[in-house]
């Protein structure tokens, strides 16, 4: 369905994206990545809205930089908020209907219908400015959905919605998956993603990091270096036990909080081996987290190893995507 | 003929967002304009027996009417991409087969529809009060004669400010301000051969041709000056600067990187 060869693309001196290589067949992805990793640019490559510096895309065999007739199979939500204030969603979807080749009684016939499936038939008639963020993103979603495409390309979709709204949207996008359509989701919040359990392919600064299933990517997780603090009842006991541990290189005990902040190189065996220590000498464990956010944990630890600064964090580190 | 689709649904659909109260005073200002000052003029010579104007005052309505003309096609044609950059819907409009053209093209359509209509409201009020005045002579063919000229006057300069709000989007209504000033203003005033690459000369030469009666100054020494060329060549250059100007938008808009969003 998509490939892209080599692709990067500079913007003067600034990079968007570096050297990516990826093989998308049909499917549901979630494209992950901090604010700025390229994830819209790669977007655009796709929809042949820019250019190639260097490298090839592809989007269904073909070239789709000035082939937007390749477009017509695919549906686009970007991340921007239209600002058309003084029009109705029905006006605004049916006009984008048009767009794509529909005669206006079938474009406000597809326009109505996909509203209504995105529950927007009570304000459809009303003009935008009066929606909430919430029913505008509903109505981003209905011009996406309208010509019924095959591979739905998502950017940010869950940016200011409320979580009844997050609920939903997720449901309709595991919905979308189920029903065999493609679906390309691009955020940079993880567990909002992997509630529509996609493959994942994980961009940071332009570059694509790692690639995989969800549970391949716990597996980078679990063996990734990272840093975590466990509040327990004996901390000072257990600082005993964790730094007989040779992954673990740093153990800081704040008897204040009555917590351990660890350092290790490889967090699987150590995490194995917990329950077995806690058992032994009866510490109570109230509380584990990482010392970063999970997706800002997983990309600092991918990072550090394209730079090579640790030890390698599994077979699917770094390596091109080819997903079936 | 999908594209004819989207075309006509693009310009259908900035038609319906000039339903704004914004969008309609401006309509409002620029169309009653010229039948002001006209009402003005007459007022002075009823009252103030100041009469000298009214000999040229179908010069001044031409003048009015085209000041008003320009503005208005300076407002809606070259903002044709900016304005959806601006607003945001541009990665919409662009990620639909043809919606780059057919947002080009919806968008000239419409800035011309609108320009007329308003050149047109100009005129209707302009000739009303002169002809009420009793201040014109055969005002329906000059009229008709000045419907057409501000007809061609859009679709024209209409297309070379669309090429500009397409190749200098960012900058676009200071370019085509100066593109008035500059080519149409100054460009146009030299009798030489350069002068005929702009819109103007050829609007003056056919003006001058079909109102030869009505105006008050007999049209030699300008023939003298810039030349005489005959109506049919007149109307090609026009039709010639059009089609190379939307061809060259058409061409421009299809490569150019506009981005969707504000990723970089």
């Amino acid at each position: 369905m998509i490939e892209l060869q080599n692709v990067t693309k500079l913007y003067k001196n600034v990079i968007g994206v570096n050297d990516i290589t990826m093989s998308l067949s049909s499917g549901v992805y979630g494209l992950l990545g901090p604010n700025g990793s390229g994830k819209t640019t790669l977007i655009n490559l796709i929809m042949g809205q820019i250019q190639p510096t260097l490298g090839l895309v592809t989007l269904f065999g073909n070239n789709p930089w000035r082939r937007d007739h390749l477009l017509r199979d695919v549906g686009l939500c970007p991340a921007t908020e239209v600002n058309l204030p003084h029009v109705t969603a029905l006006e605004w979807v049916s006009y984008m209907m048009q767009l794509h080749g529909f005669g206006l009684k079938e474009a406000k016939s597809r326009a109505v219908q996909s509203l209504t499936f995105l529950k927007m038939d009570h304000a459809m008639n009303r003009p935008m400015r009066d929606y909430s963020l919430g029913m505008r993103q509903r109505t981003k979603l209905a011009q996406a959905i309208g010509h019924e495409p095959h591979l739905l390309i998502l950017d940010e979709p869950f940016n200011g919605l409320d979580p009844v709204a997050r609920f939903e949207m997720i449901q309709f996008l595991r919905d979308w998956g189920k029903q065999g359509k493609s679906l390309i989701l691009a955020s940079h919040i993880l567990h909002e993603v992997e509630a529509i359990q996609p493959s994942f392919m994980l961009i940071s600064g332009g570059r694509l990091l790692a690639s995989g299933t969800p549970d391949e990517v716990r597996g980078l997780l679990a063996d990734s270096p990272n840093q975590f603090v466990i509040r327990c009842d004996t901390p000072r006991d257990l600082a005993a036990r964790l730094i007989e541990f040779a992954s673990v290189s740093v153990v800081k005990v704040d008897e204040v909080n009555r917590s351990l902040e660890i350092t290790c190189v490889s967090p699987a065996h150590l995490l194995a081996g917990l329950p077995t220590i806690c058992n032994e000498t009866g510490c109570v464990i109230y509380e584990m987290h990482s010392l970063e956010e999970p997706l800002k944990e997983l990309f600092s630890a991918l990072m550090r190893f394209h730079r090579g600064e640790n030890q390698p964090l599994g077979k699917h580190a770094g390596s091109v995507a080819a997903m079936k | 003929m999908n594209q004819l689709n989207g075309i006509l649904a693009t310009c259908f659909f900035e038609l319906k967002r000039m339903w704004t109260f914004q969008r309609l005073g401006i309509f409002v200002v620029l169309s009653s304009f010229p039948p002001l000052i006209v009402l003005f003029l007459l007022w002075g010579s009823l009252f103030l027996g100041e009469t000298q104007t009214l000999n040229f005052l179908l010069l001044v309505i031409i003048f009015l009417v085209a000041i008003v003309g320009m503005l208005s096609l300076l407002l809606w044609a070259p903002t044709n991409i900016y304005s959806e950059l601006e607003g945001k819907s541009w990665g919409f409009i662009a990620s639909r087969p043809g919606g780059r053209i057919s947002i080009l093209f919806g968008k000239y359509l419409a800035a011309v529809i609108q320009s007329y209509a308003i050149c047109q409201f100009a005129l209707v009020g302009s000739f009303s009060i002169a002809v009420f005045g009793n201040a014109i002579r055969d005002p329906i063919v000059a009229y008709l004669v000045l419907s057409v000229l501000a007809l061609l006057a859009c679709i024209c300069i209409g297309a070379v400010m669309s090429l500009i709000g397409v190749q200098f989007y960012r900058r676009a209504m200071v370019t085509a301000a100066a593109y008035l000033v500059g080519i149409e203003l100054v460009v146009a005033t030299i009798p030489a051969i350069v002068g005929k690459f702009t819109v103007r000369q050829h609007l003056q030469d056919l003006g001058l041709n079909w109102l030869s009666k009505e105006l008050p100054l007999k049209p030699t020494i300008y023939y003298n000056t810039f030349g005489d060329y005959a109506d049919w060549l007149n109307l090609l250059c026009l039709a010639a600067i059009t089609i190379f100007s939307l061809s060259a938008a058409a061409y421009i808009i299809q490569r150019r990187e506009y981005l969707i969003g504000d990723e970089a």
